[in-house]
């Protein structure tokens, strides 16, 4: 695996959440960050770096600039 | 001093039955000690207990639609908030759809399990609770266009510290709520249910030991992993894709478009959803853990349909989602969601099934009615002068299969909720039930056909009461398999006091879709008329047994001239064809 684990910075008042890019999971205060190919790339997990390039990118190519 | 448990196959078996009772009996007392119809007949809800880092590891599982959301909402909080956030006592809400609910009316309750100052478990409850606010009474607006137009939204709160009520909390959520009694009594009895589950739990680890139950726990998880592993190995690998059109939003007419592609991956399953559209801008919208739950259904149903593998959290550790955030599969602030869950994710495994059914033919059903057929409703009762509202349901047809015709007047298979008898309903609310019944020839012809649909006529007996819709595949019906035939479609018709006929709500009210609507007012004498869907056929009618034909022209399930029409050369009569 490539990536490295990221805490988010934010604030009690702060209701935005993260979903992650591969799988659309909720990545509740850390996320795995790696490069996708064409941009870096926020996951829920180092399994889902292992889910983009063994499928994601085989059957739909590299997700652009963080986002599907 | 413990007893001794061994950890072999005879001793997790008996662990297993000793938390699944656990779980069981929590759903005996959310049946037993609530306030809300739907959660005392409907049984919309699940009990289940959790390891100290959020895995499942026993259900009572009355609603699958659940699945999905109870470990993740819980593994979710436990990652916000840290471990240190639960202390002894305290009881966590939480019904936030963008932090791993449903929608807004599922509130998933958990309470930390303590021993000797150590976190050893969580006992939960997830329920749909009845009312939330919003603009509709009922909560389930069906014309929403955001998340703050369907109720009260409670990221994870502390309900109770210490055993004690917080009050600033229930303060904010009695005065949201348009029935403050029953959510004061269903949260309550979630609360009992949960009381039950920690002190059962606590007798368990007394009479074993912690390290054994929690140890016994995690080997159940593996176990469950290893078989659910070793059934998905047996589905041939492999790329298998479906589409499916979904009639509304709600808001508008326009139709969206729902993709999934299953692959099979030696002893994995992803289900992709990439391709379906951008979230829509009303209520259809799944949440993440929604799409999550259908997936979970649908490998379930070919994989162990007799729930022979322990449910718990290994039986989701083989199965792998892709929904985009901001697809309609997996809503992004501030999109509503209410429909999505309830008539979104019955279609969403219909879909994935059809797309299994490239792999498993013989495992599959045809498409269900795929509709919740919610009806929502409130006013004050003119005998109590007291505000009431409910959430109602009713069945519709399930999907033939390979084996067997769907079943009839079954609530979604994604729910597997009871109806409510006439006489519980008319005892609470101000409505005459006129009819209520199976509907002839509903259900898609085929091999076995499809399950009927129910159908109901209600008549007003208040001076007014308020009215909303969220049915679903009233233009697109359930379609059937292998050369099964659709179901009959839904219906929803309105026939004013003094008129001599019923018409469709957008010709009576002109609301945006006939089978989705938002606060119509009606009065004394008023009469509502619906049909749910029923379901698809599956294989050719021609191939029917003519002995299961006659018995439907006996009982009425299909008339004659269907079945001189759809089942044409098989002769009921002769027995032959």
């Amino acid at each position: 695996m490539s990536g490295n684990w990221q805490p988010f910075e934010r604030s009690w008042h702060d209701t935005e959440v993260v979903n992650c890019d591969v799988c659309g999971r909720l990545i509740p205060t850390r996320a795995w960050v790696f490069d996708g190919g064409e941009g870096q790339l926020r996951a829920c997990s180092p399994e889902c770096e292992e889910l983009y390039f063994s499928y994601v990118v085989p059957r739909h190519g590299e997700t652009p600039g963080g986002r599907r | 001093m413990s007893e001794r448990l061994e950890l072999d196959t005879v001793g997790l078996h008996v662990l297993h039955n000793a938390l699944a009772n656990i779980a069981a009996e929590m759903a005996l007392v959310m049946m037993k000690t609530s306030y809300s119809t739907i959660f005392n007949e409907g049984l919309d809800f699940s009990t289940v207990l959790l390891d100290a880092r959020g895995n499942l590891i026993a259900e009572k599982n009355f609603t699958p639609s659940m699945m999905g959301a109870i470990p993740n909402t819980v593994a979710w909080t436990l990652e916000e908030f840290g471990e240190e956030f639960f202390g002894p006592g305290d009881v966590v809400v939480h019904n936030d759809p963008y932090r791993g609910q449903c929608h807004l009316p599922e509130h998933m309750m958990m309470k930390p399990i303590f021993r000797d100052g150590e976190l050893i478990a969580f006992s939960g409850a997830i329920g749909h609770v009845a009312e939330v606010g919003g603009k509709a009474p009922g909560s389930f607006a069906a014309d929403a266009t955001d998340v703050y137009q369907e109720g009260l939204r409670l990221p994870p709160v502390k309900l109770l510290e210490g055993g004690e009520h917080v009050e600033q909390v229930w303060r904010i959520v009695l005065a949201n709520h348009r029935t403050p009694t029953n959510t004061w009594g269903d949260f309550h009895a979630m609360i009992g249910a949960l009381n039950v589950g920690e002190r059962r739990l606590l007798e368990l680890v007394g009479r074993y030991g912690t390290a054994t139950v929690t140890e016994g726990a995690s080997r159940l998880i593996d176990y469950s992993e290893k078989r659910l592993r070793a059934e998905i190995a047996d589905l041939p690998d492999g790329a298998y894709a479906a589409e499916m059109s979904v009639e509304d939003d709600g808001v508008s007419a326009a139709p969206f478009t729902v993709r999934a592609e299953v692959v099979v991956r030696g002893d994995e399953v992803i289900a992709d959803f990439t391709g379906s559209s951008p979230q829509v801008r009303g209520p259809m919208n799944c949440t993440f853990v929604v799409a999550l739950s259908a997936i979970y259904n649908a490998v379930f149903c070919v994989t162990d349909p007799d729930a022979l593998i322990p449910r718990n959290s290994g039986c989701y550790r083989p199965v792998r989602i892709i929904a985009p955030a901001g697809s309609v599969v997996n809503v992004v602030h501030p999109g509503p969601s209410v429909g999505g869950n309830t008539d979104l994710q019955p279609k969403l495994i219909d879909l994935l099934l059809a797309a299994l059914s490239q792999a498993v033919p013989e495992r599959v059903a045809a498409s269900s009615g795929g509709s919740s057929s919610n009806l929502l409703f409130g006013g004050t009762h003119p005998e109590t002068g007291r505000y009431y509202s409910n959430y109602h349901f009713d069945g519709m047809g399930a999907g033939g299969t390979a084996l067997k015709d769907g079943n009839d007047a079954e609530v979604t298979r994604h729910s597997n909720c009871r109806n409510t008898p006439v006489e519980v309903f008319e005892h609470r609310y101000p409505l005459l039930t006129l009819d209520y019944g199976m509907v002839t020839d509903s259900g898609g012809a085929g091999r076995h056909r499809g399950g009927l649909a129910t159908t109901r006529t209600l008549r007003v007996l208040a001076p007014e009461i308020t009215f909303s819709a969220l049915f679903d595949r009233s233009r697109i019906a359930p379609t059937g398999l292998f050369d099964g035939l659709p179901g009959k479609g839904s219906e929803l018709l309105v026939r004013r006091a003094g008129e001599a006929e019923f018409k469709t709500f957008q010709e009576a009210f002109g609301v945006a879709s006939p089978t989705k609507f938002t606060n119509v007012v009606l009065h004394r004498g008023d009469e509502v008329r619906y049909r749910t869907p029923g379901g698809g056929g599956f294989g050719d009618p021609r191939e029917r047994d003519p002995e299961a034909l006659r018995a439907d022209l006996e009982d009425a399930y299909i008339s004659a001239a269907a079945a001189e029409h759809d089942y044409r050369g098989v002769d009921p009569e002769a027995g032959t064809r």
